[in-house]
C-alpha cells in the first residue's frame, strides 16, 4: 500500500473518531437529544463495522419504532415486514427478476443486437449505435441496469474492441447504455418507488419512455460524433433478412410485454408471467441454446436478488409506515418548505442529494429509503408524483457510474476485465451528457408526462 | 469443529436452496396458470395471486439467508476505505459477532409474532388457510442468519467471500 493511501486511511479513522465523539458531545450538551444522538452514534458504528444495509435499516428501524415513535414498538416492525410481503403488488418483481435472468443467459440478447448491427452499417459510429439500440431494446424486456449491461456489453464490448473503437469510448458506452435498463420499462426501481409512493406502476412505466428513448438518442448521437470518420459499410438487405428472421421472436418480447400493459389488456404482474414464460418457450423450443443445466442457475440466481431485495423493501416499508403515522414525514415537509422557499432551489437540493445518494447507495436501497420522504416535498414544490418517479430514477441512473458504489462500474471491471480508474474516465463524457439529460427531465415535464397522457 | 460447522451449513443452505428455487418456480406457475387460465376459460384459478404471493414471501424471505451464506448482501463499501486494511479482519469479525447479535434478536421479536398469529388463529385472504406456518419464515430466517454469523465470527475461515449485487 502507498504511503498516501495509509495516510489517508489514518485520516479516515480519524473522522470516524470524530464524528463519533462529536454527536456524543452534541448529545452530553443538549444540542442534540439523548436518543437522536444514541440513534445516530448507532447508525455510524453499525457502518463502520461493515453491517449489510438491510440490518443497518433493521436496527434504525426498530429504534425509531421503540424510541421516537409515541404509540410503538419492535414487535411492530416484524408485523410491517409480513404485511409488506404479503401483497400481490410485489409479485411483479419475481417474475421481472427471471425473466431478466433467464433472458441474459440465454440468445435472445445476441439476436437482438445482430438486427441492430444489420440496420446501422452505412452510419459512422454504427457499430456503438448497435450498442445503444440493443441496450434500448433489451431494456424494454429487462428492469434492471446491470443485467441489460451484462447481456448486451458481454458480446457488443469484444466486437467494439475487434472493429477499432476506442477502449475508453467502448467501455464507456456500455457501461452507460447500460442503465437504460432502469429507464426503459419495465423497471425494478420504478415498481420499488410504485410500491413505497402508491403511485401507479403503469403511469411510472408509460412515464420512463420518453426520457428513456431520448437518453438512447444522446448516447446515439455521441456515438456517432465521437466517430464521424470511421469507415462505413453498405446495407445488406440479405444480412438484414437474416438477422430479422434469426430476431424476430426475441423483438416480439417487449411488444407482448409493454403492449399488454399499456392497452390494460395485462396488469404488469400479469404480462411479466407471460413474458416469461414466453422467453422460456422461445429458448427451449426454438433458439435451444441453453442447457438444462442453466435453468436452475437462473432460479438460483434470482432467488438470491429476491433475497437481496424482499426483506429490505419490508423493513424499509415499515420505517415509511411508522414515519408516516408519527407524522414525521409531514412535519419535515413543512419544515423543509420553511427553510427553502423557491420551488426551484427545493428540486436542485433534492436532484444533489439524490446525485450523492447515488454515489453511495444502490437504486433499489435508496428508493426504498428515500421516495416516501422526498416525494411529498416534491410534491409540495408543484411536481407530479409520477414526473417525481422518474426524476429518482433518472438521478440513481446516474449513481450507476459513479464511485465508489457505483454498480456498474464495479460489474464492468469484474466483466470486462479493466482498471476501475480506467472505466470512471471512461464514462465521463457519457456522464456529462446525462447530467444535461436530468436537467432536461426535470425542466420539461412533457417529456415524461406525454407518455403518461395526463 | 470448524468443519462440522461448515458441513452442517451447507447442508442447510442446500435444503433452503430447493424449498426457495421449488417456491419461486410455483409464483410462475401459478400466475401464468391463472393468466391462462382467464383466457381460455374466461375464469382465472381461485386464490392463485394468493398462492404466488405466498410462494414469493417463502422464496424472498428464505433468500435472505441464502444471500448471508454467499456473501451477496449490499453493504455500504465505500466506508471500508477509511480503514487501514490491516484492521479489515477484525472489524469484520466483530462486525459479524454484531450482524449476529441483531439477527438473534428480531428472531425472538419474530417467533413472539408467530406465536400471536398461532393463538388467534389468523388465516389468509382469498385461502383461508392458517398464516402461522408460513409466517414462521420470518423466525427462521433471522435465526438461520444469527446462527450463520456467529460462526462467520467464530471461525472467519468459513465466511464467504463478498459479492456485488444488485
Amino acid at each position: 500500500m502507498s504511503s498516501a493511501v495509509a495516510a489517508t486511511r489514518s485520516i479516515g479513522v480519524w473522522i470516524a473518531a470524530g464524528l463519533l465523539v462529536f454527536i456524543a458531545i452534541l448529545g452530553f450538551t443538549g444540542g442534540l437529544s439523548h436518543q437522536v444522538a444514541i440513534f445516530f452514534c448507532l447508525v455510524l458504528a453499525m457502518l463502520f463495522l461493515r453491517q449489510p444495509v438491510v440490518l443497518l435499516l433493521a436496527v434504525a428501524t426498530a429504534f425509531t419504532h421503540a424510541y421516537f415513535a409515541k404509540n410503538s414498538k419492535v414487535e411492530f416492525l416484524i408485523q410491517d415486514v409480513w404485511f409488506t410481503v404479503d401483497r400481490e403488488v410485489l409479485l411483479s418483481i419475481p417474475m421481472f427478476m427471471l425473466a431478466g435472468a433467464l433472458m441474459t443467459r440465454g440468445s435472445i440478447a445476441q439476436r437482438l443486437i445482430d438486427v441492430m448491427l444489420a440496420l446501422t452499417r452505412p452510419i459512422p459510429g454504427g457499430m456503438g449505435i448497435a450498442a445503444v439500440l440493443a441496450c434500448a431494446v433489451f431494456a424494454a424486456i429487462s428492469g434492471s441496469s446491470i443485467v441489460t449491461m451484462l447481456a448486451i456489453g458481454s458480446i457488443m464490448y469484444p466486437a467494439l474492441l475487434r472493429a477499432g473503437y476506442d477502449r475508453a469510448f467502448s467501455i464507456g458506452l456500455i457501461c452507460s447504455a447500460g442503465t437504460l435498463g432502469i429507464m426503459i420499462p419495465p423497471s425494478i426501481p420504478m415498481i420499488l418507488f410504485a410500491i413505497m409512493t402508491d403511485v401507479s406502476i403503469t403511469h411510472l412505466f408509460a412515464g420512463g419512455i420518453g426520457p428513456g428513448l431520448f437518453l438512447a438518442l444522446l448516447f446515439a448521437l455521441y456515438s456517432y460524433g465521437a466517430n464521424r470518420n470511421r469507415e462505413t459499410q453498405r446495407w445488406s438487405l440479405t444480412e438484414i433478412g437474416n438477422a430479422l428472421k434469426r430476431g424476430v421472436l426475441a423483438m416480439f418480447l417487449p411488444v407482448l410485454l409493454l403492449g399488454g400493459i399499456y392497452t390494460g389488456y395485462f396488469t404488469p404482474t400479469e404480462s411479466a408471467a407471460l413474458s416469461l414464460v414466453y422467453a422460456l418457450l422461445v429458448e427451449i423450443l426454438v433458439h435451444r441454446e441453453l442447457k438444462p443445466r442453466d435453468y436452475g442457475t437462473v432460479v438460483y440466481d434470482t432467488v438470491k436478488l429476491l433475497g437481496t431485495l424482499l426483506p429490505l423493501l419490508a423493513i424499509a416499508a415499515s420505517l415509511n409506515t411508522i414515519l408516516d403515522y408519527e407524522g414525521i414525514a409531514k412535519g419535515w415537509v413543512e419544515y423543509v418548505k420553511g427553510a427553502v422557499a423557491s420551488p426551484t432551489l427545493l428540486m436542485f437540493g433534492i436532484n444533489v442529494l439524490l446525485l450523492i445518494v447515488g454515489c453511495l447507495m444502490d437504486a433499489g436501497s435508496a428508493i426504498l429509503i428515500f421516495s416516501p420522504l422526498l416525494l411529498p416535498l416534491a410534491q409540495a414544490a408543484g411536481y407530479d408524483p409520477v414526473h417525481f418517479g422518474i426524476i429518482m430514477t433518472a438521478n440513481l441512473e446516474i449513481g450507476y457510474l459513479t464511485p465508489p458504489v457505483g454498480l456498474n462500474l464495479i460489474v464492468a471491471m469484474a466483466a470486462f476485465r479493466e482498471n476501475f480508474l480506467f472505466i470512471c474516465k471512461a464514462v465521463i463524457p457519457f456522464l456529462v451528457i446525462m447530467l444535461g439529460w436530468l436537467v432536461l427531465v426535470c425542466a420539461w415535464p412533457p417529456l415524461t408526462m406525454y407518455f403518461v397522457g395526463k | 469443529m470448524q468443519s462440522f460447522v461448515h458441513r452442517g451449513l451447507t447442508w442447510l443452505f442446500r435444503v433452503e436452496v430447493v424449498i426457495a428455487c421449488t417456491a419461486f418456480v410455483l409464483v410462475a406457475v401459478a400466475l401464468f396458470a391463472d393468466v391462462m387460465g382467464r383466457e381460455l376459460f374466461g375464469n382465472g384459478i381461485f386464490g392463485a395471486q394468493r398462492f404466488a404471493v405466498y410462494c414469493t414471501a417463502i422464496a424472498g424471505l428464505l433468500g435472505f439467508t441464502i444471500v448471508v451464506h454467499s456473501g451477496g448482501h449490499l453493504r455500504v463499501g465505500a466506508v471500508d476505505r477509511m480503514f487501514p486494511e490491516s484492521w479489515h479482519p477484525i472489524m469484520t469479525r466483530i462486525g459479524d459477532l454484531i450482524s449476529a447479535l441483531i439477527c438473534l434478536g428480531l428472531g425472538l421479536y419474530a417467533i413472539e409474532f408467530v406465536q400471536n398469529s398461532y393463538k388467534l388463529g389468523e388465516k389468509g385472504m382469498a385461502i383461508q388457510i392458517k398464516l402461522w406456518p408460513i409466517q414462521t419464515v420470518i423466525p427462521y430466517l433471522f435465526l438461520a442468519s444469527a446462527l450463520r454469523y456467529l460462526a462467520f465470527a467464530v471461525f472467519p475461515a468459513i465466511r464467504p467471500e463478498e459479492k456485488e449485487g444488485e
